[in-house]
Parts: C-alpha cells; structure tokens; sequence
C-alpha cells in the first residue's frame, strides 16, 4: 500500500500539472504533494522499524506476457535512499528560482522525476528497474534543455547520449543474464541472485553494468558530462542531479555488481580501484583551481562520490555500509551547497569566486550556515559525513591500505579548496557586489533548517541511519 | 484437387525453377535498365510474381498448401502496394509532367 | 558523580549556542561574564573531579550512547575521568578560565565580541572531548574540533586576508597530522578489533617490544601530533598562528590545545614503550625543533612570534622528555609550561594593548615604567620558563634534564643546550621591549597606559601559580617527596612495568652539577644579553648564518616550492590540459566524428532513383552470395 502510494502520488500530481490546470499555484500544490509523500515514506520507516519485517512488499502479475511483473520491495538500502529523494524533493521544490517558463511544466517534470527515482530504488525486478532508470532521464533531460542556460540543448542532449550509451550496456548485460536464467526463465532480481556465474562470465557482465553505472555515478573518466549539465542546468536540475539521480548509479553498483560479480570485485584492486581513486583524486585537484562556485561543486561532488564508490567496491562490511550512509549524506550535503550558491546566485549575479569577498561581514547568518555546510563538506566529526567516510576508509583500508592512504589524502584537498573556496567568498573585505548583500530571510532559514539539522542529527546519532542496514547483507 | 495436383507433378521442379529464375532476371534487368517509372514498376511486379510462381510449385510438389496461402497474401499485398505506387506516380506525373527517373533526382538530402 | 562529565561538557556547549545563536541581543559585558561563568563552573567540577581521582585511586567512566554501532565497529560515546584526564581538566578550565576573564577585558572593544567569546567556548568543548573521550574515534571528534576553533579563532579578524590565510594553514597543516592519526586508527582497528584506549592497551602489552606493527601505528600517531603539536615538519602553521587575538594565542597555540599531541602520547605510552624506535625518531624530531624554533626566536622582532617559536621549541622539549620514554617529565613540564606561557602570552596582549597594537619589538622599549605591573609580571614569566629557582619552570626542566643525563652525555648536553636557548630569547625579549631606551615610538606615544584589573587579574593570578606550581614535585635533592610522579603513577603503570623506565633518581652529585651547571650559564647569558641587548644598536639587521635564523630556515618558502606550487600547478594542469582538452574533447570527437561520417555518407543520396535500385539490387545478390559462401 505503502508502495503504491509512494509511486503513484507523485505521478498523479505530475499528470495533473502537466495538464497546466493550476496555474499559479502549480508550485504550491507539487510541494504540498512531495510533502505528503514525505510522510508516506516516514510512516513506511516507522513499518519497517516497528514490524521488524525485513521488507515490504508489492507483488503485481500484471503483465504475464514475457514474464513481466510488477514487484516492488522496500528492504534497508531501498528505504534510506527513499527517504533521501522524498526528503529533498521538497526542498528543491522550496527553493527560490524565478523561472517565468511554463513553471507548471517545470513542476510536473520534478515529480515525474520523483516517480522515477522512487520507481529505481523499489524496483525488484529488473526490466522495472531499468524502465524507471530510462524514464528518469526523460524530465531531467527536458530540465536542463528548457530551463537551463547557454549551450543548455547542446548539453543536455551530450549528456542524454552519454547515459543512455551506458545504459544500453547495461540492458545488453540484462538480455544476456535472462537467458542464463532457469527455466522459464524470469527477470525477477531473486532469480538473479542465485545465478553464480562463472568468472569469464563475470567480467563482461561487470564491465557492462560497471560502464552504465560509471557514466551515471560519474567516476572518472566518464565524468565529463557532469560539470557542464550542472553549470548550465537551473539549480534544481543540478540539486536533483548530484543530490539523488547519482546515487541510482551507486544503487546500482550495490544492487547489481556486488551480488552478480562477486570475484571481480573481490580482485578489483587491481584494476578499476586505482582508476576510481585516481579520480577522487584527480576531482579534488581541479576543485582547488576551479575558478566557478558551482563548478566547484560539480567537481568536489566528483571527488565524494568516488570515494561512495570505493567504499561498495571495498567488499567489506564497513565499507558497504559506510558507502550508504554517504549516500544519504552526501545528497543532504550536496542540495546544502547548492541552495548556498543559490542565496549567492540571486543577491549578486555571479559565481566566479574570484569576484565575491565580505560576504561574513554583511551576512553573519548565511556565514554560519555556509560554514556548517562547508564543515560537513570536509567531513568534519559530529557532522554528518564523518562516520560514512570514516567506515569507508575503514573498509578499504582493511581490503587494500594502500588504496585507502592515498585516498585518505582527499581530507586535506578537501579540506584546501574547501577553505580557500570559503574564505575568497566570505572573509575578506567587501566589494561592490557583495556590500549591499542581504543576510538570509526567514523563508531562506526554514528552507536550510532540514539540512542544519540532518547534518547533526546523522553526525552525532548516525544511529538513526544505521538502524535500517542491521539486516543488510552482502 | 488431387488429380490437378499429379499433373503439375508431372512438370519436372527444376523446369519451374528455371523458368521463375529467368523471368526474375528479366525483372531484374528491367528494374535496372528502363528509364520510365511505369515501366519499373511493372518489373517489380514482374519478380513478385516469378516469386509467387515459385512458391505454388512448391506447394503443390510438396503437398503443402501453405505455400498457395502465402501467395494469396502477397497478392493482396502487392494489390494494396500497386495502388498506392500508381497513387504516387499519378501525384509525380501531375506535377511535373514526366515520370523519367533520371528527371526525378529530388529525393535527396 | 557520573553526570560531572557529562556537565563539563555541557556547559561550555551551552554556553556557545547561548551566545552564538543571540549574537546581537546580548550585550558585550553579559557576553564575556556568562563565557567566563561557564568555565569557571567547570573549574568547579573538574577540581572535584580531581580530588575524586587524586584520593582514591579510581577511574570514573561515564557512557552517554552508542555513537556508531554497525556488525562488529562498536564506537561508545563514552568519557572517562583518570588522574591524567582530571590533571588536563584542570589545566584547560583553570588556564581556560584566565583567559575568559582576560578577554573581558581585552577585546572590550571590538564588535564582534559575542562571536569570540561563543568560539572560546567551543574550543573549550572540544578540547574537553579530546582530553575525556575513552577511545580513538571519539578523540578524534575533539581532535578535529579543536582544530574547527582554532581556525576560527586565528581567522577571527577575516576582513583582512593576512589572518584567514593563517588560520587555513593551520587547519590545513592539521589536517596533513590528521590523517596520519586517522591512519594510526584504521591500522589500531584492524589489528585490536577495537578503538577503546584501555582495552587496546591491554592487548598491546602482551606484545613483544619493537613489534613492527605497533611502530607503524606509533609512528602514524606521532605524525597526527606533530600536526597538533607544531613539530618539524608541520610546525610552521603555529608562528603564523599568532594573526589571531592574543587571549587565543595564550590558550590555544600555548596552554591547551598544541600539548594535544603530547596528551595523546601520553594516553598511548603504552604503545609508544614498546616501540623504542618510535621513541627514538620523536626524540630527534623533538630536539631538532626544539633547537630550530629557539635558533629562529632569537631573531624575531615581532612579540608574539617570538613566544610562538618559543613555544614550538618548548614542545619540541616536551617530545624531547616523552622520546626519552620520561612522560612524567613530559607532563610536568606540559603542566607548568601552560601557566607560565599563557602568563607570557597575556603579559604580551598587555604590552600590544598598551601600544595600541604594535607588536614590533623594534618600537618598544622603557616599558618597565610605562606599565610596571605588565613589566613585574613578565619578569616573573621570564624568570619561570628560563628555569631559574625556586619558579616552576625550574622543577619541570629539572626533571626532564635529569632524565636526559642519565639517558647519555650527550643528550643532557643538548637538553641543556636548549634550555639555554629558553633564557637567551626570553631575556633578549624582556630587555629590548622593558629595559631597553625607549624608541622613538614609543616616545612618540603619549597614550601608552596600564591595562585595565581584568586583564591584571587574571594575570596575577596565573603569575602566582608560576611561581608555585613546580613546588609539587620538588627534585630527589631536597625531598623524597615526588608528589606528581607519584599522582601520575597509575597511569604510567603498565607502561613502566614493560620497560623499565629511565626516570630513576639520579645520585645526589650527579643532580647538584645538573642543577648548577646551566643556572651558572643561565646567570651568565643573562649578564650577557644585558650587555648586548640593551643599548641601540641590538637590532641591526642580521647576516650570514644568523639571517638564516632571522629568516627561519625559509622552511615557508621551501614548503612554498615543494608543495603548494606544484599542487597548484597540477591543478591546473588536470583542470585545463587534462579534463578540458583531452578528456572532454575525446568524448566531443566521438560525437563530432558520427556528424562528419554522416556529411560524407549523405552524399550516397544523391536523389537519382536509378542508383538506388542498382545499389538496392547489388546489395541485395551481395547478401546473397555471402549468405552462400559463410
């Protein structure tokens, strides 16, 4: 029931402003609808909490030609990255972007994409998974070409080609694991599971999988879409972006690569590891010299999600559940920072970081709430992604310290371009544009109190997090 | 039925094999040779048929009917297909007054 | 009892939330008395707290929640009250307190008066997890957090860049000896399959000495204090430091949190005995800052910067003691050396203050009857780090040279050696910014003027305990009476039975000529800096060798060119050569490269019907044929 709700509500709404019946009060009515599906979804914790039950379930024969079913699951992984999506969506609906387009249209796509991504992480079967996953593509795709900036069609459309490039990849790998299946053959992700596929095997179907979910997380070098759709896509294109889109790639690694390819990833140290910390690495780097606020973003973005990705691949305990955290995390994080450039972007005009400076002096309360989510950002302790990172590193370095060393150096090049981002906008001297800058309103504080209080809840009782993976296994 | 059968029997196979080969080839060449759309389309449906041939005498040594039924259909498809074809040579003839392939280089990029 | 704890941490939260989240509603005054109160409440505390541990020989541990519990990690939010943990709660609470009060007066004037004082009390919070936590990880909260403040508190004054760049260098550099511990930590879980301190020093007893694991983790946590700690190689974030307001100066880069390191030493002496080649590699550490910064300070002009380096060799003579396996020495001095530098640091705020915040010691000079009272509490200062009796200073470096003698010759010698260091920049500083004729500034400055009872107070105060303090442990030579060797005792204990400690008492002539010796070169030096320092000409510039010291080693300028710009370079270089042209243009060209196939291909439609049936049918036999030969 739970299900159904979560999945249909936000269709709905999609459907009826789609029609451009409302009008003005378009953006009111998909808040109040991502708000009541919020609820549904804590009331689905609260179940899986209270009950005990290891998951919950819907199960629909609805179309028994070629054995498709609809059926759905909400175990531990499933429910956090609900509750992240359904937690953010209104947030980013919340957030303050004038755009006079068609904003009905606009609002109709964020749910749509809401259904499609709440459809990914409850899928248990995988042809529904990958239906979901395509279908994700289609709102933030019309997003970015409509509403976004120069270049955006050209951008847009690269980066529709570049996914749906992997993504072919991957429903290849889907067709050919069906045909392994027993008879009659099924595309239930049970049937999946118990297939234990010999290690020739194993290797295309994980560098298939790996390909699609690599360009979607992104990890380097599959990565060049990322920063460009995140420049010129409007903020809440970017926020759904980085802040849940990335994490069905992550998903997917978890869901599919670690069950499926169990021995290629237990020898991937050899191979794709370095490559993926090379890219946390190289992320980092270009964050310090990256002269504009949201590519900045983009790119420390590309730094953590890589170290996400390690922490699955680490094929160790810790580090898997340190990586699911981090997802959470890391989307709570992520919309932070871009409602921050947000609160810039409108009262000056600009993201070059270069050209700000002083804003603490004028602003001393976006100076606090900036500085948490700078904070949180380098992983500081009691904010919320330290206890993810610190069992991911954990984790890897149990599987490979090496690996773990190097990529534990991301916390002092976090911490560098971090800093030197904050102060060059914040301390310093004001300057014509920032002298007249307002401090935040009071709409704008309840808009990042969600977030403030994320960050601590999570980092000083993670608990309320790690409750739900105690039946997770690998 | 049957008696009509035996007697199409009595042809030797290779005698209908060779003779739809040579009135394939003739629309072939048709095909390629003549400049005249009309009479293109009337090679076409020279091959289509050779093909239809075929697969009667087929059906008939092998006793099969499935072969004539398949005949049946493509006759009412290249029915259907000749109506539109002449549709379309009617429109091109109408507007510019030839229907000489060679003129008729407008299809392209 | 149990709730203490829990209540000295509480406070000080409270106390920053309080004056952080009603930073304009609050007056000034209000503000620095409730910070104040707070810390003097938790003063309260930890002197019950310490009479608690100090009479029965008990540890008191509190657990408030799990703080991470996935599987087999299982992180207690757990504090745990020691003789060791009580002895730095009274060092942060009491010195912390000081300083409180201090501030009041001194930064009276400034604006942002509230947010300073909210962020002393974060630091105190902090500071107070690190010193109670009973593991690693919680450590490591404070840990960090003490770096948080003291990046907010050097970059207090952000509108100039000077004071940011300084504070993110030293949260930067601390960060570099973070990962270091973080690395000690995941190298401690996997070997003990736990982070709690006791429990790992259980376990590693059973350990055989220099067991090249433990060295490996001891080594990793020396590199995390020599962050925290200012050492070679990562000490040159402290001296830059000093951008901050004096009172932080005193408490945080003097007192409290840069012997954070030491502390975590301390906590793990049981690792660290086991793995003398860890030891060996702080002592040369230490004693090659200890003898660096002293060089260096002696050739600064700046107030604050010398104390800074003053301080950076004091520490590097702590980790000289705790290299020498002496971490009761260590600890001693640690003690002794928070009262007297935060008395030295205050006293300087007091001489800044006074000048109006010059801190150039080249345009100060007749002090001493200026502002008396500062100049009376500096001599005291002065006089207690040179470690001339009966002051504290005296005791603790008595102690750790005395160790250093019975380790060898040579290493007394240097022990000496530095601490004649101590008294030859101490004595240069008090003589050129007191005694010194004044400078044309200083003449030209008619408003120079004593600072005000809040800021002597305190001061005296801290001037009383320098002088008192170091009668606690009075040397083998007039008593047997070892009162903090014997208060640290427990703590050392499973340390001291592994390895035999090398804090035997020395023989009593063996200590006269240890304590005579340097007073009579201390005595000397300071009748010789007199002479030097006094009159004009002391401060020309410097050449040869000791420009060198003048210019500290140019270690920035070597860090400069060894790290910062090649990581700025390589920046770069992934950003424009890497990620914009080869990367992004290989993916481009495979979208540009379809387009071009596509223009070349569409020429094939070339409209001519007649082609296309020829192609169509030529297709077509091809089909065929290939269909006929695979």
């Amino acid at each position: 029931m739970i299900i159904v709700l979560l999945l249909l509500l936000p269709l709905f709404a999609s459907l009826l402003l789609f029609s451009d019946k409302l009008g003005r009060r378009s953006r009111m009515f998909a808040f109040v609808t991502s708000l009541i599906v919020l609820v549904i979804s804590f009331v689905g914790a609260y179940f899986y909490v209270s009950t005990g039950q290891k998951a919950l379930v819907l199960d629909i024969h609805a179309l028994h030609l070629l054995d498709l079913n609809i059926s759905m699951k909400m175990d531990g992984i499933s429910l956090i990255l609900v509750l992240l999506t359904t937690i953010l969506v209104p947030i980013i609906i919340a957030s303050p972007e004038r755009s006079d387009k068609k904003v009905s249209s606009f609002y109709a796509l964020v749910m749509l994409m809401e259904t499609a991504l709440l459809g990914v992480f409850l899928a248990s079967d995988i042809i529904l998974f990958y239906i979901f996953w395509e279908l994700a593509l289609v709102p933030i795709f019309f997003i970015t070409a409509f509403w976004g900036g120069e270049n955006a069609n050209k951008i847009s459309l690269k980066f529709l080609i570049y996914t749906v490039v992997g993504s072919f990849a991957m429903l290849v790998a889907i067709l050919y694991l069906y045909t392994l299946t027993p008879i009659p053959h099924s595309f239930d992700f049970n049937t999946f599971l118990t297939l234990s596929l010999p290690y020739a095997i194993q290797v295309p179907v994980f560098l298939a999988f790996f390909l699609a979910f690599a360009i979607k997380i992104p990890l380097f070098p599959f990565h060049s879409w990322q920063a460009e759709t995140y420049n010129v896509s409007p903020v809440q294109g970017s926020m759904l972006l980085a802040g849940v889109m990335l994490k069905m790639g992550l998903y997917g690694l978890i869901r599919f690569i670690l069950p499926l390819c169990p021995d290629v990833v237990a020898g991937g140290s050899l191979f794709f590891l370095p490559l993926i910390v090379f890219g946390v690495i190289y992320g980092a780097f270009i964050a310090i010299s990256q002269p504009r606020l949201k590519k900045l973003i983009a790119f420390a973005s590309l730094s953590h999600v890589g170290i996400i990705a390690l922490g699955i691949l680490s094929n160790n305990q810790y580090g898997l559940q340190g990586s699911i955290i981090q997802m959470f995390t890391h989307g709570i994080n992520v919309v932070g920072f871009f409602l921050c450039y947000l609160v810039i972007r409108r009262r000056t005009h600009t993201d070059i970081i270069a050209n700000l400076g002083g804003i603490a002096s004028v602003a001393p309360k976006f100076a606090s709430v900036f500085l948490i989510i700078v904070l949180a950002n380098v992983s500081l302790p009691l904010t919320n992604s330290f206890v993810g990172e610190f069992m991911i590193l954990l984790g890897l370095f149990q599987f490979n310290p090496l690996l773990a060393i190097i990529t534990g150096t991301t916390i002092i090049l976090g911490a560098v371009y971090m800093l030197k981002m904050y102060q060059k906008i914040m301390y310093g001297p004001t300057n014509e544009l920032t002298s007249q800058f307002k401090d935040l309103t009071t709409k704008e504080m309840i808009l990042f109190t969600p977030i403030i209080v994320l960050i601590f809840l999570i980092g000083i009782y993670p608990t309320i997090i790690l409750q739900f993976l105690d039946q997770v296994k690998l | 039925m049957e008696t009509t059968m035996s007697q199409f029997q009595t042809v030797p196979l290779q005698y209908y094999i060779i003779f739809c080969s040579a009135l394939f080839s003739i629309g072939v060449v048709g095909v390629l040779s003549k400049r005249n759309a009309l009479v293109i389309f009337m090679s076409v449906e020279l091959m289509l048929n050779s093909a239809n041939l075929l697969l009667t005498a087929f059906s008939a040594y092998r006793n099969d009917p499935a072969g004539q039924i398949f005949v049946f259909f493509i006759m009412v498809v290249a029915a259907a297909e000749v109506a539109i074809g002449l549709g379309l040579l009617v429109v091109v003839f109408r507007s510019t007054k030839t229907i000489d392939i060679q003129v008729l280089n407008k299809l392209k990029w | 009892m149990q709730l203490l704890p829990i209540l000295l941490i509480v406070f000080p939260l409270l106390g920053f939330l309080l004056l952080g989240l009603t930073q304009k509603l609050m007056s000034k005054s209000t503000a620095g008395i409730l910070a104040s109160s707070v810390i003097f409440i938790n003063l309260v505390i930890a002197t019950v707290l310490f009479n608690f541990v100090s009479s029965n020989n008990e540890t008191l541990t509190t657990f408030l929640f799990n703080w991470i519990n996935v599987g087999s990690l299982n992180i207690p939010f757990e504090f745990v009250v020691d003789r060791l943990s009580a002895l730095m709660l009274l060092i942060i609470n009491g010195v912390g307190l000081m300083i409180h009060i201090y501030s009041i007066g001194y930064m009276k004037e400034d604006e942002a008066n509230n947010r300073f004082f909210s962020y002393l009390n974060l630091f105190v919070f902090f500071m107070l997890i690190l010193v109670l936590s009973s593991n690693y990880l919680v450590l490591f909260i404070g840990w960090e957090g003490v770096g948080l403040s003291s990046y907010l508190l050097i970059g207090f004054w952000f509108k100039d860049h000077a004071n940011n760049d300084a504070a993110k260098k030293a949260f930067i550099y601390n960060r570099i000896g973070d990962l270091g511990f973080l690395i000690a930590m995941f190298l401690l879980y996997t070997n003990f399959h736990s982070l709690t301190i006791s429990e790992i020093a259980a376990k590693a007893s059973t350990l055989e000495i220099g067991n090249p694991t433990l060295m490996v983790i001891t080594l990793c946590l020396f590199v995390g204090a020599t962050g925290k700690s200012a050492q070679i190689p990562l000490f040159t974030w402290l001296p830059d430091a000093m951008a901050g307001p004096t009172p932080v100066s005193a408490l945080i880069h003097a007192a409290t949190m840069v012997t954070a390191g030491i502390y975590l030493i301390a906590r793990s002496s049981v690792l660290f005995v086991l793995s003398p080649i860890t030891l060996n590699i702080i002592l040369i550490i230490g004693t090659t800052t200890a003898i660096v910064a002293g060089l260096i300070a002696i050739y600064q002009n700046d107030i604050k910067k010398i104390l800074a380096y003053s301080t950076v060799s004091q520490l590097g003579f702590l980790f000289m003691a705790v290299g020498l396996g002496s971490f009761t020495g260590a600890m001693f001095h640690l003690f002794t050396h928070a009262f007297f530098k935060a008395l030295l640091f205050l006293a300087a705020g007091s001489v800044i203050h006074a000048l109006n915040n010059e801190q150039d010691i080249r345009k100060m000079g007749g002090l001493s009857k200026k502002i008396p009272a500062t100049f009376a509490l500096f001599v005291i200062g002065t006089i207690a780090i040179s470690g001339l009796p009966p002051f504290a200073g005296f005791f603790s470096k008595e102690l750790i040279l005395g160790v250093a003698y019975e380790h060898s010759l040579t290493m007394g010698l240097v022990a000496t050696l530095v601490s004649l260091l101590t008294s030859i920049y101490m004595f240069r500083l008090l003589f050129v910014v007191f005694l010194k004729p004044e400078s044309d500034a200083v003449k030209a400055n008619h408003h120079v003027h004593e600072s005000p009872k809040t800021m002597l107070l305190p001061m005296s105060i801290l001037a009383f305990f320098s002088m008192v303090v170091g009668f606690i442990n009075i040397p083998a030579l007039f008593s047997e009476n070892h009162q903090f060797e014997n208060y640290l005792a427990p703590i050392f204990e499973i340390s001291h039975k592994l390895v035999p400690s090398h804090e035997t008492i020395p023989n009593v002539t063996e200590e006269w000529s240890i304590l005579l010796l340097p007073l009579l070169v201390i005595v000397s030096i300071i009748l010789f800096s007199y002479k030097r320092f006094v009159n004009e000409k002391a401060l020309q510039s410097a050449s040869g060798l000791t420009s060198l010291m003048a210019d500290k080693f140019y270690f920035d300028e070597i860090y400069d060119f060894i790290i910062v710009k090649p990581s700025i370079f390589i920046s770069n270089f992934f950003r424009t050569i890497v990620d914009q042209t080869i990367l992004n243009s290989f993916i481009d060209s495979i979208g540009s490269s379809t387009l071009l196939i596509g223009n070349y291909v569409r020429r094939l439609q070339s409209g001519n019907t007649g082609l296309y049936l020829l192609l169509m049918v030529f297709s077509i036999i091809t089909v065929l044929f290939l269909n006929i030969i695979l």
